[in-house]
């Protein structure tokens, strides 16, 4: 009684509505396979995208009794145990961002700029840390705040903000041979 | 100067939308978790830590258990082919001695696991998962070719030498300097008729095997766990006496030959809580049981498959010309010791298999390797070199036995720089073997627990 109707509800109270009625959670996977597939096929091949995406749902099912009710959207969290299976992936994702600039859609595909080529990025990204690499394309690429990395990844803020300076730092050096960036940049920090 | 943000940003990729099929399948993986969720973690503490205590033992004898099965050995009625409808198979995870808790991890590597075998040989399979099952879909097929194919198998490493049994039951390396002097144990060791492991060094067929295996002392599950065993348990194997009606039936059952004159087998091997009645109830019908012969392989001893001439298609095991050797149960290093096996090329540019190892597992091999060295160096002589080796298993089917050379590696491999496997590779073996191997690594139990049938024309189970 006064519930608002399911397509209406938070996914924080879907989830919560989920704790007595299990079968509602199937909305969370209605609103969200999608991003979170999009985030995992960036990362890796496509069949391994498939798979983790559906693992990363079922993982939130057996886990939803962590969802943190304050959160507005289920997304960064699902994003979260996304980025927790893919450590497992580590070498199927490094053979991925190597290949970054094929995956790009060809007329999508930027131009070089100032003489760094997409291909170049991808492999500058494969070879951060992996929590670095985390942070730095959930904010990147997934536009979610420091807020909502520290919420999904279940750490600090501020490791946040360190993990993405330190990121940022490590891509200037590998990407600094190149011009348009010098090597000798200073690390960013925000 | 550029923003490498920015750059981060221009490099995000474009990519399609997931296929309805994925969708799909994902959408029923979630399904079934709904369905049947995890059991409360209260319980799931309790059952781990009550495996804990019970010993490594039982998680290696669950996952011999259904390691025995990849090597296609059983003698159960073949299963009913599924034509024109829709298999769907679910197997569940437990968890063993090297792995004891199923996390996210060990069970997204399993899902990996699962889906790498499968694909090599059905590759419209769909595999999901829900919770600690893991769910395989495709079309119309063999239930029995997809647990083949889809089960996990093991990786063992033993020292050769000092675990192969001559027919006296005494191990090779119990001659010491004798070696030279015995047939036998050059033929095992030194193999001058054929490489060690392979068919033809000394290998013997299943049943003198297994006769000979069934002959050794059992080792308590103490002595077990302190020699690294690979199989908690015994193991059993039913034989047809030779020219007789039973093997007739189950040479019918199983697609094989008998060979006159030699036993055949019947059913087996079995291992695990139930092997027993599984071995009896794995009889072919119409076998006439006053016709067949149980024997025991005691905790402690295994009967290895020689190594085959194709890693695609070996041998079956109750194949007549499938050859084999017994060693002492005492593993040197299991697949969670190495790393990112993969396949590569010699210092010749010959295709070989490399491979990295954990920290444990750099101390284990050069441990290994160099007792290894020093036993070669013991028992050669002056212009005589007997070079001794390690032996590389997948379950109960040994993959290829290398040598330690004394003279250029005295106090054994360093792990440090990883290892290869060289020898008589093409590109397309070793990527096999590469392949077996990252498979092999994985030491977590998959056990089928259901399986039912969608009609292709109603739907219905």
């Amino acid at each position: 009684v006064g519930r608002e109707p399911l397509e209406k509800a938070s996914d924080a109270d879907v989830i919560q509505r989920s704790q007595s009625d299990p079968a509602v959670f199937s909305a969370i996977f209605d609103r969200h396979f999608d991003a979170v597939y999009a985030y995992l096929a960036r990362r890796i091949a496509t069949a391994e995208a498939e798979d983790l995406a559906a693992s990363t749902f079922t993982v939130a099912f057996e886990r939803r009794d962590r969802f943190r009710a304050e959160a507005t959207t289920a997304r960064p969290w699902l994003l979260g145990i996304a980025s927790n299976l893919l450590r497992n992936e580590r070498r199927a994702e490094k053979r991925a961002l190597t290949a970054v600039g094929r995956l790009a859609a060809p007329e999508s595909a930027p131009p070089p700029q100032d003489g760094i080529e997409v291909p170049r990025v991808g492999a500058a990204l494969s070879r951060l840390d992996r929590d670095q690499r985390d942070v730095l394309l959930l904010y990147a690429w997934e536009e979610l705040s420091y807020e909502e990395i520290a919420a999904a990844l279940e750490i600090p803020v501020g490791t946040v903000r360190s993990r993405l300076a330190r990121a940022r730092g490590r891509l200037r050096s590998v990407l600094g041979e190149q011009p348009g960036l010098a090597s000798d940049t200073p690390e960013v920090s925000r | 100067m550029i923003d490498e943000l920015e750059l981060v940003r221009r490099a995000r990729p474009e990519v399609r939308p997931p296929s309805e099929e994925a969708r799909s399948a994902a959408r029923r993986a979630l399904d079934g978790a709904i369905a049947s969720p995890a059991p409360p973690a209260r319980g799931h503490r309790r059952m781990l830590g009550r495996l804990s205590r019970l010993a490594p033992a039982i998680g290696i004898l669950i996952v011999i258990a259904v390691g025995a099965v990849f090597l296609s050995v059983h003698g159960r009625k073949p299963s009913s082919s599924a034509s024109g409808g829709r298999l769907v198979l679910v197997f569940r995870a437990e968890p063993t001695s090297q792995v004891p808790v199923l996390d996210s991890a060990a069970m997204s590597r399993a899902l990996a696991a699962m889906r790498q075998r499968l694909h090599a040989v059905f590759p419209g399979a769909q595999v999901s998962l829900a919770g600690k099952d893991l769910i395989v879909r495709v079309a119309g097929t063999n239930a029995r070719a997809i647990q083949e194919v889809g089960t996990t198998a093991r990786l063992l490493f033993y020292d050769w030498e000092a675990n192969l049994l001559l027919p006296n039951g005494k191990t090779v390396a119990s001659l010491g300097p004798a070696l030279s002097t015995n047939q036998d144990a050059l033929a095992l060791s030194q193999g001058p008729q054929a490489a060690p492991g392979s068919p033809g060094a000394g290998s013997v067929n299943l049943y003198d095997a297994v006769k000979l295996a069934s002959k050794q002392p059992a080792l308590s599950d103490a002595a077990c766990l302190a020699a690294n065993c690979a199989r908690g348990g015994a193991q059993y194997y039913i034989f047809g006496a030779p020219g007789s009606t039973a093997c007739t039936v189950a040479g019918k059952a199983l697609g094989y030959t008998p060979v006159p004159g030699e036993h055949c087998l019947v059913s087996g091997p079995d291992s695990g809580p139930t092997a027993l009645q599984d071995v009896y109830n794995g009889i072919p019908q119409g076998v006439p049981r006053s016709q067949v012969q149980l024997l025991t392989v005691p905790q402690g001893t295994v009967v290895l498959q020689a190594t085959p001439a194709s890693f695609a298609h070996p041998p079956k095991i109750f194949d007549p010309s499938a050859q084999f050797y017994v060693l002492k149960d005492h593993v040197a290093l299991f697949g969670n010791d190495i790393t990112n096996p993969r396949q590569s090329t010699d210092q010749s540019g010959a295709p070989d298999v490399s491979f990295g190892f954990t920290s444990h597992g750099k101390n284990a091999f050069q441990n290994v390797t160099a007792t290894i060295s020093r036993r070669g160096q013991l028992i050669s002589g002056i212009g005589q070199h007997y070079n001794q080796h390690f032996a590389v298993a997948l379950d109960q089917l040994l993959i290829t036995v290398p040598s330690i050379d004394y003279r250029t590696y005295p106090d054994g491999i360093p792990g440090d720089t990883g290892g290869d496997i060289t020898g008589g590779f093409t590109s397309t073996s070793a990527n096999d073997l590469a392949e077996q191997l990252r498979v092999g690594a994985l030491p977590v139990n998959l056990k089928l627990i259901s399986i039912h049938q969608r009609s292709a024309l109603t739907g219905a189970r």
